[in-house]
């Protein structure tokens, strides 16, 4: 029994599978980021579509997120401070959930081409993407927990000053 | 006491100068700043009326009073819309539209009378709006209330009378279920009570709810269920669609002013200030826009 | 300072400064927004009929010659409703009644769309509006292509072809 669990736990936080996640998530939120950098405005449009923040933040909130993604999704990839970003996207990714369950709870057809935003109409919200997300969620809390060095920036300084001396 | 009659004299003061300042200068302009401003600017100055009067839009506000009022109107369409951050091109195209929409030809003519359940506003109001709706469309569960309550007891009270033709759009969730119970609500005489209470539920919307919808809008259970299911409310409906589609419409709301059809900006106020112009021109007093 | 301590205080950190630099560059370029929207947002846009373009086609197109349909090459519509495709329609015709109302079911859709035909043609009752026409304009907005509806409907096709 305690081998099994130690066994469970090498494969859990193995710093490949690790290394993967965190390639993986940085990848989707630097993808995603880069065209709401590029077009704050649509992006600002697309935040008010969903009709949850007051008017006051949504701009606010259009200008600053996808820097905190494309900071997040850099830090994975880069394995510098990872599971700080890893934190990061994990409270990002439980934003996203909650704004898209009540878009869906409220019964807004954002796929019927009635919304400024053709992002809505390209890709329409459902319950699949609230499961994409949250499989995004854990793989984010995943890395937050487990990960323990894996291969990245974090890990060459620390081999480096480690060798040095 | 000095603060009260000072704040007093002050209110005369606006009140007396107020309609003149509205004239020369619409509040949606007044509130403009920055880029927008200077875009707004350039248009007024360069750009000439196509209709009343033959000088630039800045010089026919303060030109012949026959014509004042419709640049004032025409200047806060351009206000508005630099105000929302549409360069000078877009405004233009926008102006473009607003002239067929006042002087285009008129493409819907002739149609069969309206059943007095799909009309909205006063009896002898002599122009007539048609507007191409669908019970689930999300924009027109905004526009139209705002215009029905303009020809109810707003600025088109006398002036327009606002007909409503249903125009299920297919892409729709339950489109097919909720028109044809406007279209029964409309055989009955109850168009516009129901059409502004599944308006009001937009949200909520199931199909289910569409007996409540009828009782909320005055009609009796067994009435309306038996309209609602009957082949006489389908064929209106599908005649409703095919009459959008002879005309053109390809989405909704869709408006025509006095058979032509509407292409311009799709807010209240522009709509509304359109159709004062239309009236104003139909009685060929070209001053009596306010 | 303990582990979870540290991380906690680096997110703070990194999303500050983004958000320092977010709206630093925000107000250096060009195309940045106001901090605070000065009106609020219009979400909601006129809602389209979901249509494509179509081409129109003479009755006597020879993408409807029998060859062509026989080979596959030409997938042919009948827009009317079903008594009145079992009463005529052109040799080797599909039957899909067009509904004013209702859409086109999917699964019709992905019908169309598995046949390996290279050309779609649809002929309706050919009045105004013609069934033909919004038919083909409504799988067209529905993702099929090289799709065309006969000018005249029915009628012409009769006509031009009935013999065949």
């Amino acid at each position: 029994m305690n081998r099994l669990s130690r066994t469970a736990s090498a494969v859990v936080s193995c710093p490949w599978l690790i290394l993967a996640l965190r390639l993986y998530i940085g990848y989707v939120f630097l993808a995603a980021c880069f065209h709401k950098i590029v077009h704050p405005a649509m992006f600002a449009v697309d935040v008010a579509t969903y009709d949850i923040l007051p008017l006051a933040v949504i701009n606010l909130m259009a200008i600053v997120l996808p820097w905190i993604e494309l900071a997040a999704g850099l830090m994975l990839v880069a394995g510098f401070r990872a599971r700080a970003a890893a934190l990061l996207t994990s409270g990002m990714m439980v934003v996203f959930i909650v704004a898209i369950s009540i878009a869906l709870a409220r019964g807004l057809h954002m796929s019927c081409g009635c919304f400024a935003s053709q992002g809505a109409v390209e890709d329409p919200i459902s319950l699949l993407t609230v499961a994409r997300d949250a499989v995004w969620f854990i793989m984010s809390v995943w890395i937050l927990v487990f990960d323990r060095n894996s291969f990245g920036v974090d890990h060459l300084v620390e081999r480096l000053s480690a060798w040095k001396v | 006491m000095e603060g009260v009659i000072m704040r007093m004299s002050l209110t005369a003061f606006l009140v007396l100068i107020g309609p003149v300042v509205a004239v020369a200068a619409p509040p949606e302009c007044d509130r403009l700043s920055g880029k927008a401003a200077e875009t707004a600017a350039a248009v007024l100055d360069s750009e000439y009326m196509y209709d009343c009067c033959d000088q630039t839009i800045r010089k026919c506000m303060s030109g012949a009073p026959a014509c004042v009022d419709r640049a004032a109107s025409i200047a806060a369409h351009v206000c508005r819309l630099a105000a929302g951050g549409a360069d000078r091109g877009a405004i233009v195209r926008s102006l473009e539209k607003r002239a067929m929409s006042v002087t285009g030809r008129r493409t819907a003519q002739n149609l069969a009378a309206p059943p007095e359940g799909a009309v909205a506003g006063d009896a002898g109001a002599p122009v007539i709006v048609l507007v191409y709706t669908c019970a689930r469309c999300p924009f027109c569960s905004k526009l139209v209330p705002q215009l029905r309550a303009e020809v109810e007891t707003g600025r088109l009270k006398g002036v327009a009378r606002l007909v409503m033709r249903p125009f299920p759009i297919k892409s729709h969730q339950n489109s097919a279920e909720a028109n044809q119970a406007l279209a029964a609500a409309i055989m009955i005489g109850r168009g516009w009570p129901f059409l502004m209470e599944a308006y009001r539920r937009f949200d909520s919307f199931k199909v289910g709810d569409i007996p409540a919808i009828a009782a909320a809008a005055g009609m009796e259970a067994a009435k309306f269920q038996a309209a609602a299911s009957s082949d006489a409310s389908r064929q209106a409906l599908v005649d409703s669609k095919k009459e959008g589609l002879r005309l053109g419409v390809d989405s909704t709301p869709t408006i025509f002013i006095d058979g032509r059809k509407y292409e311009s900006e799709l807010d209240v106020e522009t709509v509304v200030d359109v159709i004062l112009e239309v009236a104003s021109g139909q009685k060929g007093q070209a001053g009596s826009l306010k | 300072m303990t582990g979870w301590k540290r991380i906690v205080r680096d997110a703070i950190v990194v999303a500050a400064a983004s958000a320092a630099v977010g709206i630093l560059f925000n107000l250096a370029r060009e195309e940045g927004i106001p901090l605070v929207a000065e009106s609020p947002y219009e979400i909601f846009v006129p809602c389209p009929e979901p249509l494509g373009e179509v081409d129109a086609v003479l009755p006597t197109s020879g993408l409807l010659d029998q060859v062509e349909i026989r080979a596959g090459r030409t997938l042919v519509i009948d827009a009317g409703s079903s008594s009145d495709f079992s009463s005529w329609h052109l040799r080797g015709a599909i039957n899909i009644p067009f509904d004013y109302i209702e859409p086109v079911a999917d699964q019709v859709i992905r019908r169309v769309a598995s046949s390996r035909a290279r050309h779609v043609v649809v002929y309706g009752d050919g009045a105004d509006p013609d069934s033909g026409r919004e038919l083909a304009r409504e799988l067209a907005g529905r993702g099929i292509s090289n799709i065309a509806f006969v000018e005249g409907g029915v009628q012409a096709l009769k006509s031009a072809r009935g013999a065949e």
